[in-house]
C-alpha cells in the first residue's frame, strides 16, 4: 500500500520536506517506502492497515540536525513522531498515532556522554540502550548498577520518559532522571534544572534548579524532543540476595498485599518487586500447547498441573535484598515471618531452584540490573506473538488488588484470553500490568482484543482506576478518562501544546494531546 | 563523531507454504556448505526432527525461546564482524528478537513460515557492509 500522507499535506509538499531532510542528514538517513517498514507497529491491533502508519523516517546524528529538522517540519507543516529507539513494542513500537507522520528516529544519537561513579549517574543521548550502558559499565569496571525494564534493547531515556519501571531500588525510572536537554518545536534548545546555569556542575545532581520544575512536561508528551538526559545509577551494593515467595490460591493476593504494604513503605522490601501470575511465569519456560490443546482460557486443573510441574504458585512474589549480609539477613527474617502467615506460602532462594529455565533464576538477573530479552518468551504462550499491556494503577491495598484482579481477569477470560498479570509494587501504589497475548495474524482475534481492551478501560475508569501508560491506539481513550472538572487537565495540556508548538508538528495525538487544527476530528 | 553502525533493516516476512519453504531451505547456503547457525527449539519434537532434516552440515544449536544468552555471549559480536546466514525452527520470541537485534547493526533479509501453533521456520541473511563499526558504548566521550 502507498504510505499515507498526514491531513492537509500534499504529496508534493511531503516530497519537498523529505528532500530538505536529506539535505540536513544525508540521503542515507531518510527512509521511505519499503525502507520505512521497520517503523510499523509489530503488534498491530487495528485491522485497518492504514492507521498508525508512518509515511517515512529521518534519523539525525546531532542536536543541530534535530533543530534543523524541526524548523523544516514547521515550515512545511509536516508532523514528526519522535522515538528514542522505537522498541516500545507493547505500546506501538515506533509507529505514530497520526498516520502520515514522519518518524524522527533518534537512535543514531547514541553517545554515553558521561558516567560518574563518584556520584552515581550517567548522561546519555536517546539512542543509548540498556545493553549499551550495561556493557559500558562492565567494560570499564564501574561499581554502578543499572535498573532495567524487561526488554534490554530499549532506550534508557525513552523508558524513563514513558514512565517505565524496573526492579531494583531505582525502579521508578522517571524519579531517577535528573536534568534534560530539549529541542523545542521552535528549534530552540533548553536545558532544565541546574543545566540552565552556564558553568554549573550539578546538572545531574539536583533536579529542580530554580523556578518551576518543567521536566515532567516532557514525559509522555509532545512538547519537545529530548536530546540528553541524566539518569541516576545505583552504587553496587555490598551484598545481593534475590528470593521468591509463592502463594497457592488466587484470593491470597488480598492478604499478600496487606502484608506487603507496610514492608514496602518502611523499605523493608527495598526494591520495585513484583507479584506475577501463574501463566505469566509459566510462559517464561513453556507454551500453552504443552499443557492444554483446548480453546478459551486454561481450566483450573491445568493451572494446578503447571504449578506442580514448575514448582510455582498461583502468585509468585519476586524480590531482592541489597546490602551487607547482616542487614539483608535481618530484613529477610522480617519478610519471611510476615509472609509465613499466608497458608501455603513457600520460600525460595536461587539455590533452591533446580529446573531450567526457572523464573527466579531469570528474575534474579533482572533485579540486579542485567538487561535481557527473556520476558519476550511470553510471546510464545498461545502462538501468534502479539501482546499488549493494560496497566491500571491502584492503591496498595488487598481490597483494590483483589477487585482489580477479578475485574480484569474475568473480562480477559471472557474474551478467550488467559490472564497474564503482574503487580509492580511502588511505595504506595500498584501498577497492575496485564499482558494480553494474542495472535497478531488473526483479524478476528485482533477485533476481540480491541473490544476487550476498550471495555477494560471503561470499566476500570468507572471504578476510579486509571492507566499509567498505553498503546498508541488507546491514547485518546485513556486521556479521556482523566476528565475531572470538565477535562481541566487535558485543556491545560492543550494550552501548553499550543504555546510551545503552535503548528502542532510534534507527535500529534501523543497521550491524547492534539494540536489545535486536529483537535476536533482526532485524526488518527 | 564516530557513527554507530546503523542500518535500516530491509525485512521481508513472508508467509509461504511450508513445503515450498522446506524445499528452499535445503538449498546451499551462502558458502555452499553450511549455515552459520542453525537454531532449533529443543522442547519440541517437530523442531528436533526438522533440525536433523534441514541443518545440513551445520551442528544445530538448541535453544528454548530466549535469545539473550547466545546473543550476548557470541552472536552479537559475530554478526557485527561479518555477514551471516542463519536458519532456525524456533518459537516466535527467538526469531522476533533475533531479527530486531540484527536489524540494529546490519541489513536483514528474513523469511518466515509458521509451522504450527508454537514453531516458526525461518531464514535470516545479513548484509554487513558497514563492517567494523562500533557498538554505541564504544563511542563514549566526555563532551557535553
Amino acid at each position: 500500500m502507498a504510505e499515507p500522507l498526514p491531513p492537509g499535506v500534499s504529496a508534493d509538499r511531503m516530497a519537498e520536506t523529505l528532500e530538505r531532510f536529506r539535505q540536513i542528514v544525508g540521503k542515507e538517513w531518510v527512509f521511505a517506502g519499503e525502507q520505512a517498514a521497520s517503523y510499523h507497529d509489530p503488534y498491530p491491533i487495528s485491522n485497518d492497515d492504514a492507521r498508525y502508519r508512518a509515511h517515512a523516517a529521518v534519523a539525525p546524528a546531532s542536536v543541530e540536525q534535530v533543530q534543523e529538522i524541526v524548523k523544516a517540519a514547521n515550515a512545511f507543516g509536516v508532523p514528526l513522531w519522535p522515538v528514542s529507539r522505537g522498541k516500545n513494542f507493547a505500546y506501538g513500537g515506533a509507529a505514530p498515532v497520526l498516520s502520515g507522520s514522519i518518524v524522527l528516529d533518534m537512535s543514531r544519537m547514541n553517545r554515553i556522554l558521561e558516567v560518574n561513579e563518584k556520584f552515581g549517574y550517567a548522561l546519555v543521548e536517546p539512542g543509548v540502550s540498556y545493553f549499551d550502558l550495561y556493557n559500558y559499565l562492565q567494560a570499564n569496571d564501574l561499581k554502578l548498577w543499572l535498573d532495567v525494564p524487561d526488554p534490554g534493547w530499549g532506550s534508557v531515556m525513552g523508558n524513563a520518559l514513558d514512565h517505565g519501571v524496573g526492579y531494583t531500588p531505582y525502579g521508578d525510572h522517571f524519579m531517577m532522571q535528573c536534568g534534560m536537554e530539549v529541542v523545542l518545536a521552535s528549534g530552540d534548545v533548553v536545558r532544565t534544572g541546574m543545566g540552565a546555569m552556564p558553568g554549573n556542575n550539578t546538572w545531574q545532581l539536583f533536579k529542580y534548579g530554580f523556578g518551576p520544575y518543567v521536566d515532567g512536561i516532557f514525559s509522555q508528551s509532545n512538547f519537545g524532543v529530548v536530546t540528553k538526559m541524566g539518569i541516576w545509577l545505583m552504587p553496587e551494593p555490598a551484598g545481593y540476595r534475590p528470593y521468591m515467595i509463592t502463594f497457592q490460591r488466587e484470593e491470597d493476593i488480598a492478604e499478600v498485599i496487606e502484608i506487603l504494604r507496610p514492608l514496602r513503605l518502611n523499605n523493608v522490601i527495598q526494591n520495585a518487586a513484583t507479584i506475577r501470575s501463574l501463566v505469566l511465569d509459566a510462559a517464561i519456560s513453556s507454551t500453552r500447547s504443552q499443557y492444554y490443546s483446548g480453546t478459551g482460557p486454561i481450566p483450573d486443573s491445568v493451572a494446578r498441573k503447571i504449578m506442580a510441574d514448575q514448582d510455582i504458585g498461583m502468585w509468585n512474589f519476586c524480590g531482592a535484598l541489597y546490602g551487607p549480609p547482616p542487614i539483608t539477613d535481618a530484613l529477610w527474617s522480617v519478610i519471611r515471618d510476615a509472609f509465613a502467615k499466608v497458608p501455603g506460602a513457600k520460600f525460595y532462594f536461587p539455590e533452591d531452584r533446580k529446573r531450567r529455565p526457572d523464573i527466579l533464576i531469570h528474575r534474579a538477573e533482572t533485579m540486579r540490573g542485567i538487561p535481557k530479552l527473556t520476558e519476550f518468551n511470553f510471546l510464545n504462550w498461545a502462538g501468534g506473538g502479539g501482546h499488549i499491556g493494560f496497566s491500571p494503577v491502584s492503591p496498595t491495598t488487598g481490597t483494590d488488588a483483589l477487585k482489580q484482579y477479578r475485574m480484569v481477569s474475568g473480562r480477559v477470560r471472557e474474551f478467550g484470553f488467559d490472564y497474564m498479570g503482574l503487580l509492580a509494587i511502588g511505595f504506595r501504589e500498584l501498577h497492575h500490568v496485564t499482558v494480553i497475548v494474542y495472535d497478531k495474524t488473526n483479524p478476528d482475534e485482533r477485533r476481540r482484543l480491541d473490544e476487550c481492551f476498550n471495555l477494560l478501560v471503561k470499566e476500570a475508569a468507572a471504578e476510579g482506576y486509571g492507566e499509567y501508560r498505553t498503546h498508541i491506539q488507546y491514547m485518546d481513550a485513556i486521556a479521556g478518562t482523566y476528565k475531572w472538572n470538565d477535562n481541566a487537565l487535558l485543556k491545560m495540556q492543550q494550552t501548553i501544546k499550543d504555546a510551545l508548538d503552535p503548528k502542532g508538528i510534534l507527535a500529534p495525538g501523543k497521550s491524547g494531546i492534539w494540536p489545535k487544527h486536529l483537535r476536533d476530528g482526532k485524526q488518527s | 563523531m564516530n557513527r554507530r553502525l546503523f542500518v535500516q533493516a530491509g525485512v521481508t516476512s513472508l508467509f509461504i507454504p511450508n513445503a515450498m519453504f522446506a524445499a528452499s531451505a535445503v538449498a546451499p547456503s551462502r558458502d555452499g556448505l553450511a549455515w552459520d547457525y542453525f537454531f532449533f527449539d529443543e522442547r519440541f519434537a517437530e523442531a528436533r526432527r526438522l533440525a536433523k532434516e534441514l541443518s545440513g552440515t551445520t551442528e544445530p544449536t538448541p535453544v528454548q525461546g530466549d535469545i539473550t544468552g547466545i546473543w550476548t555471549s557470541e552472536l552479537g559480536r559475530a554478526s557485527l564482524a561479518a555477514p551471516m546466514t542463519m536458519k532456525g525452527v524456533t518459537a516466535e520470541s527467538f526469531y522476533f528478537c533475533l531479527r530486531i537485534l540484527l536489524a540494529d547493526q546490519a541489513r536483514v533479509e528474513a523469511q518466515v513460515s509458521r509451522i504450527d501453533r508454537d514453531l516458526h521456520l525461518w531464514t535470516i541473511r545479513t548484509d554487513n557492509h558497514l563492517k567494523g563499526a562500533a557498538t554505541s558504548w564504544q563511542n563514549h566521550s566526555h563532551l557535553v
